[in-house]
């Protein structure tokens, strides 16, 4: 059985839900914002329509809090704690997502995960080795988050288009790059091996241009996001002036985006704040069909 | 033993597919104490191409292909008492490409090289019971953002700790303090050129259509209000700061820690990374030899720069957070 969660980035989005919060039906999620020319109100609409009936019309009954994009917009104790009060009142499961943990943070949000799970273990996407590693020890279900699923995101090639390429070898290997390039991780033994010594019980995944394959079942269990996948990010951030504040935030990503122009680029591409997106609506068929997920992340709006 | 303090620190200059006995000399005239090199051997090569790399290096030119050109590198940087190491840090090691990357390491360590760099944690207890005599690097596209990762790599066998570009001073400072100890090395970029993108975050594909990779080709060019028609939501700073952004090409916008190098020693940092495909290489090598020389501080790096427009922007500071007085 296929369980389905919705991602939001803060307890304010998650309180705009109000039919959704009342009905956990997926057709009662309110679409972002119309915007004149961006992706994710159409690709929201798109996407709900898309699901196979049988999927669409089951229950979420599970919530994911928090973005994993950025320190900067890592949940406030207050408004985490607000929001877990809110989804526990509503007959919601939650999971936790963190941002990578910078190190002046990771105490604090030992502090507050501490306190939140005195109520019974919480589930919580990590997104650094250094908060998943520390997470079975505090106590808390260890997941996976999708910045630590490290498989190559490939704007340029799929399994239908082929890259843009000028050199001899790379037409002749180009087989044997696609295979190698959507093998999962957890193939390798030793990736397999560091879940275990970790405690990880999921990983949570991304639908790629090139696809996954998996040779042997997974020693944990996978979640699906829907439809975004991150391609690439960190770095400098355009719209924050973080580097140039001292520090403090403007958080240009939620109320801006950009459009990459990305020559030879296969697959329709978002940039919010310092994160690339590319929407991949158009292999959510395939990948469902896969039956190797459990759960499907749905994300109404980037959760920035 | 490691020694800390600004005498102690070693210089590691990364070096490209071009490097021969003589860049290697003139690099150890300049002041590098140490070598990191991307090597692709035929077998690899033709199995899986450039494209799909065994170190985030994507093009021939980056990588030594040949035996014997990474014996001649590590035989010119052994005969002054200098290690080289292998970059194999992609994101994940898959089982064929281990398969490979086992022939390689050997290779490598026939070769002379003391060090392999990996990025996937879950190679390195592998790496470490194959190849004991190898050093273990963890490369800072590991993304070693605090304590716990790095004790986390330690525990699994690594030796030394390549931080993360874009971690900043504050959390280096703090990770330093919980992490220093015997038999711990720790290595922080100084100088070079960066991507506009985090190492550690960077999932796209290199070396499709020569010369135009997403960092390199993808353009700021449109930036509009989320949930509404225009970008008057911006505030002028913003688009000051946009407009740099569209306008200067990545590879341009180099980045230096000069001013920092004192306080590095002082928080146990013990080398100083200059990445590896860095046009200005050699020179930033010279520019932090004398630095490291003299234990100069922050006035004399700024004196050394000669650019005090950028420094006092802060746009190319690896550590823009602190004066590091």
């Amino acid at each position: 059985m296929v369980e389905l969660a919705a991602h939001f980035a803060s307890a304010r989005e998650l309180r705009a839900q109000k039919r959704f919060l009342a009905t956990h039906a997926l057709s009662d999620i309110r679409p972002p914002d119309a915007f004149e020319r961006g992706y994710e109100d159409r690709g929201w609409l798109r996407l709900r329509d898309a699901l196979p009936e049988a999927v669409r019309s089951r229950p979420c009954d599970r919530v994911y809090l928090g973005s994993e994009f950025c320190p900067q917009l890592a949940l406030p104790e207050r408004e985490l704690g607000a929001g877990l009060a809110l989804l526990r009142s509503r007959g919601f499961q939650a999971t936790i997502v963190l941002a990578p943990v910078p190190q002046t943070r990771f105490a604090s949000t030992r502090a507050m995960l501490r306190k939140f799970g005195r109520r019974g273990a919480l589930e919580v996407a990590a997104n650094d080795w250094g908060a998943l590693a520390a997470l079975d020890g505090w106590g808390h279900i260890p997941v996976l988050g999708r910045l630590l699923f490290r498989m190559k995101r490939l704007p340029r090639v799929s399994q239908e288009t082929r890259p843009v390429c000028s050199g001899p070898h790379c037409r002749i290997r180009l087989a044997a790059q696609m295979r190698e390039f959507s093998r999962f991780p957890t193939d390798a033994p030793w990736f397999a091996d560091l879940l275990r010594g970790l405690n990880v019980r999921r990983m949570d995944t991304e639908m790629l241009p090139q696809g996954v394959s998996l040779r042997r079942p997974a020693p944990v269990k996978l979640s699906l996001f829907l439809p975004w996948a991150q391609v690439t990010g960190g770095g400098r951030c355009p719209v924050a002036g973080e580097d140039r504040r001292g520090g403090r935030c403007a958080f240009g990503c939620r109320q801006s985006y950009i459009l990459p122009r990305y020559p030879g680029k296969t697959w329709p591409m978002l940039q919010l704040g310092h994160t690339v997106f590319a929407w991949m609506a158009a292999r959510m068929e395939v990948y469902l069909r896969q039956g190797i997920y459990d759960r499907y992340i749905l994300e109404p709006r980037l959760p920035m | 033993m490691i020694l800390y303090g600004m005498a102690a620190l070693k210089i590691v200059a990364g070096i490209s597919g071009a490097a021969d006995v003589a860049l290697v000399r003139e690099f150890i005239a300049a002041g590098a104490d140490e070598f990191f090199c991307g090597y692709v051997p035929a077998a690899w090569s033709r199995e899986f191409g450039y494209e799909f790399s065994p170190n985030r290096r994507y093009r021939r030119e980056n990588q030594i292909t040949s035996r014997s050109a990474l014996a001649a590198v590590c035989g010119a940087a052994a005969a002054q008492g200098r290690p080289v190491s292998v970059a194999f840090n992609e994101h994940l090691v898959t089982q064929r490409a281990w398969r490979q990357g086992r022939l390689l390491l050997r290779e490598a360590v026939e070769a002379g090289v003391r060090a392999v760099i990996v990025a996937d944690p879950a190679i390195i207890r592998v790496v470490k019971s194959e190849f004991p005599s190898l050093a273990v690097h963890v490369s800072g596209d590991a993304g070693a953002c605090n304590a716990a990762s790095a004790d986390l790599f330690f525990t699994l066998g690594a030796d030394r700790l390549i931080f993360p570009r874009e971690l900043g001073w504050r959390n280096l400072k703090s990770s330093l303090a919980e992490l220093r100890g015997p038999r711990r090395e720790f290595e922080a970029f100084i100088m070079g050129e960066p991507c506009v993108f985090d190492g550690a975050r960077c999932f796209t594909e290199h070396g499709y259509d020569l010369g135009r990779d997403f960092c390199s080709a993808h353009l700021v060019k449109s930036l509009y209000r989320r949930g509404g028609k225009s970008p008057e939501c911006l505030v002028p700073e913003q688009e000051k700061f946009l407009r740099q952004y569209r306008t200067r090409k990545p590879w341009e916008v180099g980045k230096c820690g000069l001013c920092a190098i004192r306080s590095l020693a002082r928080l146990g940092v013990t080398h100083l990374k200059i990445p590896g495909r860095a046009s200005n290489a050699l020179a930033a090598v010279r520019l932090v030899r004398r630095m490291v020389d003299s234990g100069a501080g922050p006035v004399q790096a700024r004196g050394l720069m000669a650019v005090p427009d950028l420094c006092d922007s802060r746009l190319l500071c690896y550590y823009p957070e602190s004066g590091h007085g």
